[in-house]
């Protein structure tokens, strides 16, 4: 009895984005896959770490891009990169937080083989 | 060893005995004074944060465990809840900064790059790319530490069980592919 009470908040998180995502294209559509994932386990309470998750899978998405389209004419490429594994760092400490895996990484990874 | 967890959490098949005394034994150190939905004064004239307060504590409000006396997040863990709530607030404020940033770095590294260098404007041009050196700086220096600010958010929801992982216990592992039986199973299985 009374076990597993705090996992079992009414409130569920809702497939529609908050307000704090507006503008965050990539981040939207990486909070309704995670929350249409069937058997996923984050309740509201976790509201704010998703909403992190999503930017930083947002901003990874981002670098990565940068890195990808100014390759040759960057000057400071390596602190990019360094950036980069960072922001990969923390996104996969929240990943494993909230029970999600970024399934994106390694398809950026292998682009950015082949670019270089 | 892990660290316990609060009875409310605790997943494991203890004895009825065993699980009653853990009960009483952290009902002796549960105050009795219970955090109001209201925001303190402290998260005064932080939208945010008073939001992040008043959401938390009602989902709290609503859990089983709140409404037998032994909630998740007491009166000792205020300060741990209003940390929390100004890091999210804080957090936002950040990462419009950061957006602006990135924005005004690709703006100017498509303006140098629709320049054509001269012997006439090679001066402008070498500013520009300095400028935007200078900018690409700024840039991974927010960005360095917008992450710093929400693995420290991430910590401080983890101490106070909000997130899946904290209130699970541990990480799930995957299961191991069950290896072919072997010669002898086969003859027993028929």
């Amino acid at each position: 009895m009374g076990n597993i009470y705090f996992n079992r908040s009414r409130i569920t998180l809702s497939i529609t984005p908050p307000v704090s995502l507006q503008g965050h294209e990539i981040a939207i559509t990486e909070w309704t896959r995670v929350l249409s994932v069937p058997g996923h386990k984050i309740t509201a309470f976790d509201q704010d770490l998703l909403v992190n998750y999503c930017l930083v899978f947002e901003e990874e998405q981002a670098i990565a891009i940068h890195i990808m389209e100014a390759i040759a004419d960057m000057p400071n490429i390596e602190q990019m990169q360094k950036r980069l594994r960072d922001k990969r760092k923390l996104l996969t400490t929240l990943a494993r937080s909230l029970y999600v895996t970024p399934p994106q990484i390694k398809l950026i990874d292998s682009a950015l083989d082949a670019v270089r | 060893m892990p660290a316990h967890k609060p009875p409310s959490l605790n997943k494991r098949k203890d004895s009825k005995q065993a699980r009653a005394a853990r009960v009483d034994l952290e009902s002796m150190v549960t105050p009795a004074t219970e955090l109001t939905i209201d925001p303190p004064v402290e998260l005064k004239d932080k939208k945010i944060a008073c939001s992040v307060w008043v959401r938390v504590l009602t989902l709290q409000s609503e859990t089983q465990a709140a409404k037998d006396g032994a909630p998740i997040i007491t009166a000792f863990d205020e300060r741990s809840l209003i940390m929390f709530c100004k890091m999210v607030e804080e957090e936002r404020i950040l990462e419009t900064k950061l957006s602006k940033l990135d924005k005004a770095q690709d703006e100017l590294h498509s303006k140098v790059n629709k320049i054509k260098p001269t012997k006439d404007n090679l001066k402008d041009y070498l500013s520009l790319w300095a400028q935007f050196n200078g900018l690409t700086s700024n840039f991974k220096g927010m960005s360095a530490r917008l992450d710093a600010h929400r693995s420290s958010m991430h910590e401080i929801a983890k101490s106070m069980y909000l997130t899946p992982a904290s209130r699970a216990g541990v990480s799930p592992t995957q299961k191991e592919p069950e290896a072919p039986p072997s010669e002898m199973e086969k003859v027993l299985n028929g």
